[in-house]
C-alpha cells in the first residue's frame, strides 16, 4: 500500500495560484472553502532576493489532531495515509478546525456546483449530499489518485492519477508520489534537499513537505 | 529557432528585419503570421520555456491605487505569457478562457462616456476575429443565442429582450493557443526566439523619430543589442506602459509620452458578486444550466451570461456588463437580513408597536432555529471599466536587478462604474420580478466599492489608440504616435475594454497588425 505524500518545492513556486484556481474549478469545494490557497506575505524574500510564496492545504498528517477530536468518526485517515472526512457522518461541530494547527479545514453555510456539473439540491434545495454545516478540506484529490492508482496509473508521474494542483502547476512546484517507494519523485526531493514540514514541533507529521533551499 | 540568450556574446549587435518584444499571446500569434516570410525576425522573450522566480521577480511592482493582484503574480514572464494563466475548466480536463469579440457598442464613441470610442467600427474587425476565432478553434463562428440554444436541451429565460438579453461565450484551450504557436515559431526558418533576454531599452534617432535598437540584459550578466527596421511591444498592458516611459534618454518624458497618455487610462474588467436572486420554482437549475456553468454544445463548451441591449444601453447612458448566474444552496435563514429586513428595522404596519429589540429577537431565534435549505443564484459580475486617466501606470524611483525602473500602479475605478452597476441590477432585478421568475436582492451600495471588487487579470488601456496624438498613444495602425517603426500589439491599445474576454480581440488586432507589417515591407 503507498502512502501518498506532497513535496512542494518553494524555489519553483511562482504564486501564481493556478494550484488555488485549479483546485476550485476542478474539485468544486463548498462556497468560501479554500482547500488549496496561496499564502503570498508580501514582500518577504529568501536569502537570494527572491520572493517566497506558500502553498497550503491539509497536510494528511500521519497523526492528524482532527482525527483525534472527530466526535462522530467523520474524519478518518485511510490506510494509504490521505485523511477524509464523511460528510454524512460530519455533524459540524468545529472541533477539528479548532484543532488543525495549520487552519485548513472549513465550515461552510453555502454550497455550489458539484465536479459532475450538477446543483446540490436541485429538486428542493434541501439535498442530503449538500455540504452546508460539514467540515470540508483537501482530500489530495483521492477519487482521482485512487482511480487511477486502481487503473495501474502512478499518481505523481501520470497526470490522469494526480491530484489537479500538482498536474496543472506551472512552475511544477507541487510534486506528488508515494513516500515509501524509495525511488519516487517526492522521496528523491525530501532525500536530496533541505526538506521542512510545518510545525514539525507539534508531532503531527505532515505528508507535505516543503523545500526550501537545496 | 530558440536560442537561449544567456549564450549569447556581451555586446553583440543582432540584427532582423522585425524585432517582437514578448512571447505572450500578441507576441506570439504575429510572429506565427510572419514565419517562413522572406524578411528576419527576432522574438524577445524575458523568461524560459517554462517559469522561473528570477524572471518572475522582474514584474514586481508598487501597488498604490484599489487593493490588486501583486504585479509579480498578476502576469507571467515566459514563454506563452499569461495564457500560461488560464485556468477554467471547460471539460476533459482542459483549461481555458471565455472568448467573445467586444460588442458594436464598444468601438462606438459614446456621447455619455468620456475618452471612448475606436478609431473603427466592429465592422472592420470583423474579418479578423473570423480568423482569431479559427485559430481558436471555437468554430462555428456564431455567436447568435438562438443557433447555440437550438442544439441544446436548454432554455432561455424569458425576460423582454428589450430589456435583458442572454449573450454566449464559448472557450479556448489554452494549449490550443500554447501547442499551436511553439510549434509555428520552432520551424519557421526566419525566426529566432530569445529566451531569457530582458528589454531595459529602446534607442532612438537624435529626433526621436524612428527606434535604432532596443537594448537586451540576461540575468546572468550578458548585455546586447537587438536593431531591426521594425519593432513591436507585445509584453502586456503594464509592461509596455513601463517600456516605454523608462525609455528616456532622448525624450525625457519616455517614448510616446508627448501628450501624457502613456500609461494613463489603466482598466480592468470589474469582477464583483452583487446580489442574490431567489427563483420562486427550484426547478428553474434544470432548465437553465447553461447559465451556470460551462456546457458543451456539439462539442463546443460555453457558457451563457445575461446582459444587456445595445439599445437600452444608449438610451439609459450606460455601459457594457454581463451576469453570470452562479447557483447556491444556503440555509434560509442566511437570507433574513434581505427576507425580513422590513420587519427588523423598518417596521410597517402591524409590526410597528413591537419594539425593535423585540422584532429583533424574533429574527435571531427564527436564525437559529430554521435550518431549511433554499437554492438561491448569486450574480457574478463582469464589467466595463469607463475609462479614466488618473488610473495608471507610472514608474517608482525604485529599479529591478537589471536597472530598469519598477513600476507603480494606481488602479482607480469611478463612482459611475458602481452607479452603473447597480443600475443594470435594477433592470435585471425587474426582469426577473415582472417574468414571475423570483426576486433579486441587490448588495451594492451607491457609496461604496464592492468590497470583493477585483480584477480579471486583464490589463488595458495604458497606451490607447486614438488618430489623435494628443488622445492616444499609437495610431490606428498600432504605430506609436511619433515614431516610424515603433508598433504595439495587446491589450494595452483597447481605447475601451467592453465587457468580453480581451483574448479574442487581441487576436484580432494582432492578425490586423501583421497585414499591415507585411505591406510595410512590401512597399
Amino acid at each position: 500500500m503507498p502512502r501518498w505524500a506532497m513535496v512542494i518545492d518553494l524555489r519553483k513556486c511562482i504564486g501564481c495560484e493556478t494550484c488555488q484556481h485549479v483546485c476550485l474549478e476542478m474539485n468544486r469545494p463548498p462556497g468560501g472553502s479554500f482547500w488549496r490557497r496561496v499564502i503570498d506575505p508580501g514582500r518577504l524574500a529568501t536569502a537570494d532576493g527572491l520572493r517566497i510564496f506558500l502553498p497550503i492545504g491539509c497536510m494528511h498528517c500521519e497523526k492528524p489532531p482532527c482525527r483525534d477530536v472527530c466526535p462522530s468518526g467523520a474524519t478518518r485517515k485511510h490506510p494509504n495515509g490521505i485523511v477524509d472526512v464523511d460528510f454524512e457522518k460530519c455533524i459540524g461541530c468545529g472541533a477539528c478546525v479548532v484543532a488543525c494547527p495549520y487552519g485548513v479545514r472549513y465550515i461552510s453555510d453555502q454550497d455550489g456546483m458539484h465536479p459532475t456539473g450538477e446543483a446540490p439540491g436541485a429538486d428542493s434545495g434541501a439535498s442530503p449530499q449538500d455540504r452546508i454545516g460539514v467540515s470540508s478540506k483537501c482530500h489530495f484529490c483521492r477519487p482521482v489518485v485512487e482511480s487511477g492508482f486502481a487503473k495501474g496509473l502512478k499518481p505523481g508521474v501520470d497526470a490522469d492519477a494526480s491530484p489537479y494542483c500538482v498536474r496543472h502547476c506551472l512552475g511544477e512546484a507541487l510534486r506528488f508520489g508515494d513516500l515509501d517507494d524509495a525511488g519516487s519523485e517526492v522521496s528523491r526531493l525530501i532525500r536530496d534537499n533541505r526538506a521542512v514540514q510545518l510545525h514539525e514541533a507539534v508531532g503531527t507529521q505532515p505528508a507535505v513537505f516543503y523545500i526550501v533551499e537545496s | 529557432m530558440m536560442i537561449d540568450a544567456k549564450s549569447i556574446s556581451m555586446g553583440q549587435e543582432l540584427a532582423a528585419d522585425v524585432c517582437i518584444v514578448g512571447a505572450g499571446t500578441a507576441g506570439l500569434v504575429l510572429a506565427a503570421q510572419l514565419a517562413n516570410k522572406p524578411f528576419r525576425v527576432i522574438l524577445i522573450e524575458s523568461g524560459g520555456l517554462k517559469p522561473d522566480k528570477n524572471s518572475n521577480q522582474l514584474n514586481w511592482g508598487e501597488n498604490i491605487g484599489l487593493k490588486y493582484y501583486a504585479l509579480d503574480t498578476a502576469r507571467a514572464r515566459y514563454f506563452g505569457g499569461s495564457t500560461n494563466r488560464w485556468h477554467v475548466s471547460i471539460g476533459d480536463q482542459q483549461l481555458g478562457a471565455r472568448i467573445r469579440p467586444l460588442d458594436g457598442i464598444d468601438f462606438e464613441e459614446r456621447d455619455y462616456l468620456p475618452h471612448s470610442g475606436w478609431p473603427f467600427s466592429k465592422d472592420h474587425l470583423e474579418p479578423y476575429y473570423l480568423r482569431a476565432q479559427e485559430i481558436c478553434r471555437a468554430i462555428p463562428p456564431s455567436y447568435a443565442v438562438n443557433e447555440w440554444f437550438g442544439e441544446s436541451p436548454y432554455e432561455k429565460l424569458p425576460f423582454d429582450a428589450g430589456q435583458v438579453e442572454t449573450i454566449v461565450f464559448k472557450f479556448c484551450a489554452k494549449e490550443t493557443l500554447l501547442k499551436g504557436f511553439e510549434e509555428a515559431v520552432q520551424n519557421a526558418r526566419n525566426l529566432q526566439v530569445l529566451l531569457f533576454a530582458n528589454l531595459t531599452g529602446i534607442e532612438t534617432d537624435e529626433a526621436a523619430k524612428s527606434v535604432k535598437n532596443v537594448k537586451v540584459a540576461c540575468l546572468n550578466g550578458a548585455r546586447f543589442t537587438v536593431s531591426a527596421r521594425l519593432f513591436v511591444l507585445a509584453a502586456g498592458g503594464i509592461e509596455v506602459p513601463r517600456l516605454l516611459l523608462s525609455s528616456d534618454q532622448v525624450m525625457s518624458c519616455g517614448l510616446g509620452n508627448q501628450n501624457d497618455v502613456v500609461g494613463r487610462y489603466f482598466m480592468e474588467h470589474l469582477h464583483f458578486w452583487s446580489g442574490v436572486f431567489l427563483p420562486k420554482d427550484n426547478g428553474l437549475i434544470a432548465k437553465t444550466g447553461i447559465y451556470n456553468d460551462v456546457r458543451r454544445i456539439n462539442g463546443v463548451p460555453v457558457i451563457a451570461k445575461l446582459a444587456l441591449p445595445e439599445a437600452l444601453m444608449r438610451q439609459q447612458k450606460l455601459i457594457n456588463h454581463n451576469v453570470q448566474l452562479m447557483p447556491r444552496v444556503v440555509l434560509r435563514s442566511t437570507l433574513y437580513s434581505h427576507l425580513w429586513r422590513d420587519f427588523s428595522s423598518n417596521p410597517k404596519g402591524v409590526f410597528k408597536p413591537l419594539p425593535t429589540a423585540v422584532r429583533k429577537g424574533i429574527v435571531k431565534a427564527a436564525t437559529l432555529l430554521d435550518r431549511r435549505r433554499s437554492l438561491i443564484y448569486k450574480f457574478a459580475n463582469m464589467t466595463e471599466q469607463i475609462p479614466n486617466p488618473e488610473s495608471r501606470v507610472t514608474l517608482s524611483a525604485d529599479r529591478d536587478s537589471l536597472g530598469v525602473r519598477i513600476v507603480r500602479l494606481n488602479w482607480q475605478v469611478s463612482p459611475q462604474d458602481i452607479e452603473n452597476a447597480i443600475r443594470v441590477q435594477e433592470i435585471i432585478g425587474g426582469e426577473i420580478e415582472r417574468s414571475g421568475l423570483g426576486r433579486l436582492f441587490i448588495q451594492l451600495q451607491r457609496d461604496s466599492i464592492p468590497p470583493d471588487l477585483h480584477g480579471g487579470y486583464h490589463h488595458m488601456g495604458t497606451t490607447r489608440m486614438n488618430c489623435d496624438p494628443k488622445k492616444g498613444v499609437v495610431d490606428p495602425d498600432c504605430r506609436v504616435h511619433g515614431l516610424s517603426n515603433l508598433y504595439i500589439a495587446g491589450p494595452s491599445v483597447f481605447p475601451t475594454g467592453g465587457h468580453a474576454n480581451p483574448v479574442l480581440t487581441i487576436l484580432a488586432l494582432t492578425l490586423r497588425l501583421s497585414e499591415h507589417i507585411r505591406k510595410v515591407f512590401e512597399n
